[in-house]
């Protein structure tokens, strides 16, 4: 008995332990998860395409849970601004600047994210908000702010929801959050070998090193296609992967480019190409060997299988029998 | 087969979570011997060349294919005593893994590829043992030779470049073995009366031993040989509980 409640529990613990296991990297922490004063954005970065508006950027999810410097939670306002490093919030209460200062050195840029306002209800510290990355751009930068020039260092940008009760207009709570504004490039992989599988292309390449004020490579775009034909598109973290669904006998130009954690792209890939052929795997070679007897499928003649179960029940018995 | 494979992963990855188990979970006294469980590994190689000894050794497949050293298969086993008063008899089931990886050919002129390709193996066996421990028992002699028959199947699959299966399939056969086995406990009574108290194990060993098996369906003439080439040297553990 001692032993069957030992054997349970060996095989329970990884179980148990399992079951606890945290929530996963990246997950957004939502609502009252969050400690107060703290605000939670679920994209880290605006990058170059998101930057100049090359493509449609989702809007950006803010959460937040507000921390109160004086007086009980009511009904109010939330009102979000960002600000650049200089307008940060230097100590608590936690308040971000609200508007530019050009005057001021270092240079301040902040504002309003839009004109909209949150309501706060009373007894209710949290709130979302989605908005745009333009706005958090345009509040927080300069105007003349240039989104293709690769040379310029990243940019924290500070997100701050102010919260103002309904009986004052000065905020008395907050709740601050940073992201990343990285216009830089990395490096394109400095090789790329590319071997012709069946149907597939077998992709290796080599960690690229940022120098200057190039971004580190931190994943990679995979691109293979053919005239002109895009077969193929990926973000990979790995340096390897095997790319399938490929015709035989079909040439395919392969590119890799170097992705920074703002998931800004290399100028240039890393060129390949390669040709998908017919490839003999060990049962193939085996099969057109002369010789070769082994018929596949299960073990012929039910001996073994038949063998064990009798040679069970024997012991079996034995055992019963003493 | 399924089940024995589930009951041998299960106890392997209870493992770990033993060694954290708070000492209290268990009461503390002498226990009785009920089975073993063994962990180990050996080298092997199967026979599966012996059917082409006709063509140069380059182009017989498993060499072409898989080169010529030796692989480990890792075992795992559980064994119910059948008989204890002088030394242990036991009847078990084991099973382990093996795999090989190699190099695809490309189709015609048989170059090599950048594909991969691989032969994986589970084998399990039914096995009757016998460890003459009598003299370890009662004279606390550290060694224990021992010696085995199993009925074997192996089940194995070929995969190609994508890691789909190009075949499958089992074949069954028989091994001996024959061992000795050191007794850890000798080391250090002190703390194996600890581990004893602590989880039931009553003696753990170090094994080691050499076996012959021959898994070809009995001689089967459809059915390749996956026989180790040579005797098989294996290392492992064995705890007696």
């Amino acid at each position: 008995m001692r032993r069957a409640l030992l054997l349970v529990v060996l095989v329970a613990a990884p179980a148990l332990a399992t079951a606890q296991t945290p929530p996963g990297e990246g997950e957004v922490k939502y609502g009252s998860d969050q400690g107060p004063g703290e605000l939670v954005i679920d994209d880290a970065f605006i990058n170059i395409d998101e930057c100049n508006g090359s493509v449609t950027a989702p809007l950006l999810e803010l959460l937040w849970n507000t921390k109160l410097a004086s007086g009980s939670q009511e009904s109010g306002n939330f009102k979000i601004y960002v600000a650049n490093d200089a307008g940060a919030p230097t100590a608590d209460p936690k308040y971000c600047k609200t508007e530019d200062d050009p005057n001021a050195s270092p240079k301040i840029y902040a504002g309003q994210v839009g004109s909209d306002t949150y309501t706060a209800n009373a007894n209710q510290d949290t709130g979302s908000a989605e908005v745009s990355t333009r706005s958090i751009m345009l509040a927080g930068t300069e105007d003349a702010f240039d989104c293709n020039d690769a040379s310029l260092q990243d940019r924290t940008l500070t997100v701050c929801v102010h919260y103002i009760p309904g009986s004052g207009s000065s905020p008395t709570g907050s709740a601050v959050g940073t992201l990343t504004l990285s216009v830089r490039r990395p490096p394109a992989p400095p090789w790329l070998t590319v071997g012709e599988g069946e149907d597939a292309l077998n992709l290796s390449w080599g960690e690229p090193t940022a120098t200057g004020t190039q971004a580190r490579a931190t994943s990679y775009r995979v691109v293979v296609s053919s005239g002109g034909t895009e077969f193929f598109r990926d973000d990979v973290t790995a340096r390897e992967l095997r790319v399938g669904g490929l015709s035989n006998g079909t040439p395919y130009d392969v590119a890799v480019y170097g992705l920074s954690a703002a998931m800004n792209e290399s100028t240039d890939p890393m060129t390949g190409s390669g040709t998908p052929g017919p490839v003999l795997d060990f049962w193939e070679y085996y099969s057109q060997q002369l010789g070769g007897k082994e018929e596949g499928g299960c073990g012929t003649g039910g001996a073994g299988p038949l063998a064990l179960l009798a040679i069970s029940a024997l012991l079996a018995g034995l055992r019963r029998r003493a | 087969m399924i089940r024995a494979i589930v009951a041998a992963a299960l106890l392997a990855a209870a493992v770990p979570a033993a060694a954290q188990l708070s000492p209290a979970i268990v009461t503390v006294g002498p226990s009785g011997r009920w089975g073993a469980v063994d962990v180990g590994m050996q080298r092997y190689r199967p026979n599966l060349d012996a059917e082409f000894t006709a063509s140069p050794p380059a182009d017989r497949p498993y060499q072409k294919y898989f080169g010529t050293s030796d692989g480990w298969m890792l075992h795992l086993g559980f064994s119910r005593a059948l008989f204890t008063k002088v030394g242990s008899l036991e009847i078990g089931v084991r099973s382990g893994w093996f795999q090989d990886s190699g190099t695809g050919f490309k189709e015609g002129t048989l170059e090599p590829s950048s594909e991969t390709t691989r032969f994986r193996m589970i084998p399990t066996s039914l096995a009757l043992s016998y460890r003459f421990d009598w003299a370890t028992e009662r004279y606390k002699i550290p060694f224990a030779p021992y010696a085995r028959l199993a009925l074997e199947r192996y089940n194995w699959w070929i995969t190609d470049g994508s890691g789909s299966t190009s075949e499958k399939g089992a074949t069954n056969g028989w091994s001996w073995t024959a061992g000795v086995a050191f007794l850890l406990d000798f080391l250090d009574p002190t703390l194996a009366r600890e581990f004893d108290r602590d989880s039931g194990v009553n003696h753990t060993y170090l094994t080691f031993d050499v076996s012959k098996s021959y898994v070809d369906d009995f001689g089967s003439s459809t059915s390749w040989d996956l026989s180790n080439e040579d005797l098989s040297f294996a290392l492992g553990l064995l705890f007696v509980f």
